[in-house]
């Protein structure tokens, strides 16, 4: 698909929680464009809506009303099947708390979604031990997460939301339970990845450090986006 | 890693609460297989009982059943030598039969005139050889062999009777049955017949002395009358020479049955040696039945011309054989049905536990592209292997229950039968059994999962995501 295509488009996008009586706009007249191979960051207090957004741009969730498009895919119009399969082909994640399978090893939490994807073993053998070599994690892959750091299970998330070779990968503050000496590792290992596999990042942050390596930071508060600012990323 | 594994380290992860899971399956298994292995044991006892002494078929002259007990002399199968020697030639029914022989039931009143006791019998004459290869019968290997008869086919006037006829014709002490008691005479007392008392207390100590010395030696036989009507409806009188008495399986047999050999009985009832009541029908194996049934009918037809047969095997002229069966089957389903509900509610219980710990788990797997379908296959195959280790350990554990019972001499009478023998748990007779039981607890263990599973694959993303 080519670059100057938009990775997600959002038109007035609105999103409306129900919980009994009580309703609870999340997000209000969203429109955004985000382009393709940028390391974006979602900023706002808690509460804004960020996570919200994440979950949308990650097709985990649709709008109330408003046009919403990922890859050029409008998704509101694709089934629960559809939606499972196309977040299986284009999107990665990485969790806060990791969310890694505990009882699979590094390597086979790894190859998880490349079983999904029905790849052969042989490759999927190759791009499993690719990956893992390029987090630095290929001497632990036997290692369940258990017996993992925060640091390094984080790197075992980066490195299955990345070996499935998705157009966009979306971290919902992903250094927030590790160190700052951790966390600006992990964001360094994204940025090397980041620009070895094209891929796009959206981040949800609070962390003000990690934002100097953001191209653009969208600031969102009280569900509508206050700010959006293109910049260039710092040096590494 | 494929699914299967996957589910087996799901289940290891959480292994105390699966293996109290699998082990309450173990126990539920053991239990019905147990049960199950005993329901054959009575079903191979009691079949074997019925087949050592009453065969597999019978053949009797068509509407003998309904109307023949009233009416014996008008239900009669003649020329019945010439009826066994046809279905002897037949090469299909000679390979599968074991025995056939002739047989007339009767009945009619019993004399003990020297002890002043009669009694109303039902019996039947028998040639003695042929009834005691019948009672060797043992196809299920439970060493259930009938004791053979007293008579012997050289001595047609030799009968036998239950030992509760015994009882009543006065022929406990004569016979020295043991635990066996002859009914007391009450001496009635004059004012003038004294002496005459005297004469009988010292004649009656005499005998008594005498029948000690007796009793020590040998046995006595004691001549008995048996009175029943012929065809003509007059009345026919046969001594008969008792010689045993034999415990009858139940007690109204035992209290009026008597044995005796087929002449005896064709001259009684009959007064010819040609007709008998029926032909009875051992066959090699029990699994023979059907296709002998059917076979004899349709040969009996054709190859008989002048009287008409109905061939009926033991279920029908012994329908308490498949009442008491149909109630151990009905007792074994509902007891089934309580198991199964157990392991319903414990896999349940252990799957949902399951999902609730990895509500997280599932959201990352659903947000990384899994469907719903496949969550809930995950969950539905955890539950499949809850059932198969349940099932199959349920089944090694009966088998080693099995044996070890089956070597520790255990006795008993199984219904119809008066003889102990082994009792025996039969889990390999039957193959339905095992297989049936093991489908039966991986289907509920599996079925059991639908729910959890369901929830599972339903959840919210997003919620579930959360859940940390």
């Amino acid at each position: 698909m080519p670059l100057d295509h938009a990775l997600a488009e959002l038109q007035d996008v609105t999103k409306v929680y129900q919980t009994g009586e009580v309703k609870v706009e999340a997000l209000r007249g969203i429109n955004l464009i985000l382009k393709r191979q940028e390391f974006s960051f979602i900023v706002g207090p808690s509460g804004s809506g960020k996570t919200t957004l994440l979950n949308l741009l990650g097709c985990i969730d649709v709008p109330t009303s408003g046009k919403f498009t990922v890859l050029e895919r409008e998704i509101s119009t694709l089934t629960d099947n559809q939606l499972a399969d196309f977040r299986n082909k284009h999107i990665g994640y990485i969790f806060q708390n990791y969310n890694l399978m505990a009882v699979l090893s590094a390597y086979e939490n790894v190859e998880y979604p490349l079983l999904l994807q029905k790849i052969p073993k042989r490759e999927r053998h190759d791009r499993v031990t690719e990956i893992l070599d390029s987090v630095g994690l290929f001497k632990r892959k036997h290692h369940r997460p258990a017996q993992l750091s925060g640091g390094e299970q984080q790197r075992v998330a980066v490195a299955r939301a990345l070996v499935k070779r998705p157009e966009l990968i979306l971290a919902d503050e992903p250094t927030a339970n590790l160190d700052s000496k951790t966390g600006s590792e992990i964001i360094d290992l994204m940025l090397e990845m980041q620009s070895r596999y094209k891929t796009s990042f959206i981040f949800s942050t609070h962390d003000t450090e990690v934002m100097q390596h953001a191209n653009k930071i969208i600031t969102i508060k009280d569900g509508k986006i206050e700010n959006v600012a293109q910049k260039e990323r710092a040096s590494t | 890693m494929n699914n299967l594994k996957l589910a087996v380290r799901n289940l290891i992860r959480n292994r105390r609460r699966s293996l109290t899971t699998i082990f309450a399956m173990v126990i539920g298994m053991t239990a019905l297989l147990l049960f199950g292995g005993f329901i054959s044991s009575i079903y191979s006892g009691l079949q074997t009982g019925i087949v050592q002494t009453q065969g597999h078929l019978h053949i009797y002259k068509e509407g003998y059943l309904e109307f023949g007990p009233s009416r014996p002399t008008d239900y009669y199968i003649d020329d019945y030598e010439n009826i066994i020697s046809q279905i002897n030639k037949d090469d299909f029914l000679k390979q599968r039969i074991k025995v056939i022989t002739p047989v007339v039931n009767l009945a009619g009143i019993a004399g003990n005139y020297s002890a002043d006791s009669s009694k109303t019998f039902i019996g039947s004459g028998v040639i003695p050889s042929d009834k005691n290869k019948m009672g060797t019968w043992d196809q299920y290997g439970l060493g259930q062999n009938q004791k053979p008869l007293s008579i012997n086919d050289n001595n047609t006037t030799q009968g036998v009777v239950g030992v509760g006829m015994a009882k009543m014709l006065g022929l406990c002490e004569s016979l020295i049955i043991p635990d066996c008691k002859d009914r007391p005479v009450e001496i009635v007392k004059g004012k003038k017949d004294e002496e005459v008392d005297e004469q009988v207390l010292a004649l009656s100590s005499l005998l008594e002395e005498e029948n000690q010395q007796e009793s020590d030696s040998k046995k006595k036989s004691v001549q008995i009358d048996l009175l029943a009507s012929t065809g003509s409806g007059a009345p026919n009188v046969v001594s008969l020479s008792i010689i045993n008495a034999r415990k009858m399986p139940n007690k109204v047999l035992d209290d009026s049955y008597v044995t005796m050999h087929l002449t005896q009985a064709q001259k009684l009832v009959f007064a010819d040696d040609s007709r008998v009541s029926s032909l009875i029908i051992q066959l090699k194996k029990s699994e023979m039945i059907k296709e002998t049934q059917a076979h004899l009918s349709k040969y009996l037809k054709a190859n008989v011309k002048k009287q008409t047969f109905e061939v009926k095997n033991y279920g029908e002229f012994n329908t308490e054989f498949f009442q008491i069966i149909d109630m151990f089957i009905v007792i074994f389903i509902f007891i089934a049905l309580m198991i199964s509900l157990v392991v319903l509610f414990t896999t349940v219980n252990t799957l949902t536990m399951s999902v609730m710990e990895r509500i997280s788990e599932i959201g990352s797997l659903r947000a990384m592209g899994l469907r719903r379908s496949a969550v809930r296959w995950q969950f539905l195959l955890e539950g499949a292997v809850i059932g198969v280790a349940g099932a199959t350990l349920g089944i090694i554990v009966s088998i080693i229950i099995t044996l070890v019972f089956n070597q520790s001499g255990f006795s008993w009478s199984p219904p119809g039968s008066v003889d102990s023998s082994n009792l025996k748990i039969l889990l390999f007779t039957n193959p339905l059994l095992l297989i049936g039981a093991w489908i039966l607890m991986t289907m509920v263990a599996t079925v059991s999962s639908l729910l959890p599973a369901r929830y599972a694959s339903k959840m919210n993303i997003v919620n579930a995501i959360r859940n940390n």
